[in-house]
């Protein structure tokens, strides 16, 4: 499993992109262990914020982040879901529906 | 309230209409919504939203509220999207008067969670979930989605396209409760509630905290 270092991610989404500090704390206080398979994407954001071509169920980063119109960051909690085991196939099937379909803001 | 009878929005007719005609209609439609709560219009306008927005409510101090709708929305020959988000920036118009005008809405608990709400307890979109599920967000979506059912379920008794729409619509909201389910649980409102509070009170207390420096810096 993989640990995002919440500090340096907390200073990016706070001091360069701006994000309202305790919108931020809430977003990673729960934030998961990611599976391995994710960690390249994340390593490789870290370092120059590019977003890696990394597929998982058919889905990729960039297409979560689209149709969700979400941030590099949520779209790979939303896939990490996705390879977690230990969530029964049925439900991570309808998670997945939820991914796969346009999230419109208002 | 009953919803207000704007004969253009009807599928058939809005079908017939420029995008000036529309917009009008919106519009119409939006003056009979604040004249019902005794307020001042918003004034809608077509906008270029970009993909997955829909419409903005923008709040002003120095003239009327303004009511985006994304210029996309307009130019479908289906007016249920359109309208639904209407009803839904309108409902945003509708808490803030209810905030300023005691007595306007009758459940005060409601109100409460508004106020704190649009008084620095607004959580952003960087977490869907939370933003989907805050007072004010879940409030304008629900009232949105009953009062478009009204309009053409009700009123236009439009059952040749609008039951597609409506099925499709409660789709989205089931995709949204499943979503906030597995990142916040099965209380995904209350818990979004509860944060929005934690904003507001983190935000009071900033607040407070930047005025006593302001008097100690002063020599108070």
């Amino acid at each position: 499993m993989y640990q995002i270092d919440k500090d340096r991610v907390r200073k990016i989404l706070v001091d360069e992109m701006k994000f309202p500090e305790f919108d931020v704390d809430l977003f990673l206080k729960d934030f998961p262990s990611l599976h391995d398979s994710l960690s390249s994407a994340v390593e490789q954001w870290l370092q120059d914020r590019t977003v890696a071509d990394t597929v998982v169920e058919g889905l990729s980063i960039k297409d979560v982040m689209r149709k969700r119109r979400s941030h590099f960051l949520a779209a790979i909690r939303d896939l990490n879901i996705l390879l977690d085991e230990s969530i029964p196939a049925e439900r991570r099937q309808r998670f997945k529906e939820t991914l796969e379909k346009p999230v419109y803001y208002r | 309230m009953p919803v207000p009878h704007v004969e253009s929005l009807r599928a058939d007719r809005w079908k017939l209409l420029n995008p000036t005609e529309r917009l009008e209609a919106l519009q119409e439609l939006e003056n009979e919504l604040a004249k019902q709560r005794g307020d001042e219009p918003c004034l809608v306008v077509g906008k270029n939203l970009g993909e997955n927005i829909l419409g903005w409510h923008t709040r002003s101090n120095t003239g009327p509220d303004t009511i985006e709708i994304n210029s996309e929305l307009i130019s479908r020959d289906q007016p249920y999207e359109a309208v639904e988000t209407l009803f839904h920036e309108d409902r945003h118009a509708y808490q803030v008067y209810a905030i300023q005008h005691p007595g306007t809405h009758d459940n005060l608990g409601e109100v409460e969670d508004w106020r704190k709400n649009l008084d620095g307890g607004y959580i952003t979109e960087l977490d869907y979930d939370y933003y989907r599920w805050q007072p004010v967000e879940a409030d304008a979506n629900q009232i949105a989605r009953e009062r478009t059912d009204e309009l053409y379920l009700g009123m236009f008794q439009d059952s040749e396209k609008y039951p597609d729409y409506r099925a499709e619509k409660e789709q989205e909201i089931s995709r949204d409760i499943e979503h906030a389910k597995m990142n916040i649980g099965d209380n995904y409102q209350e818990e979004a509630r509860q944060e929005m509070i934690k904003k507001y009170q983190n935000n009071l207390e900033q607040q407070e905290s930047e005025s006593e420096d302001y008097y100690y810096g002063h020599g108070y």
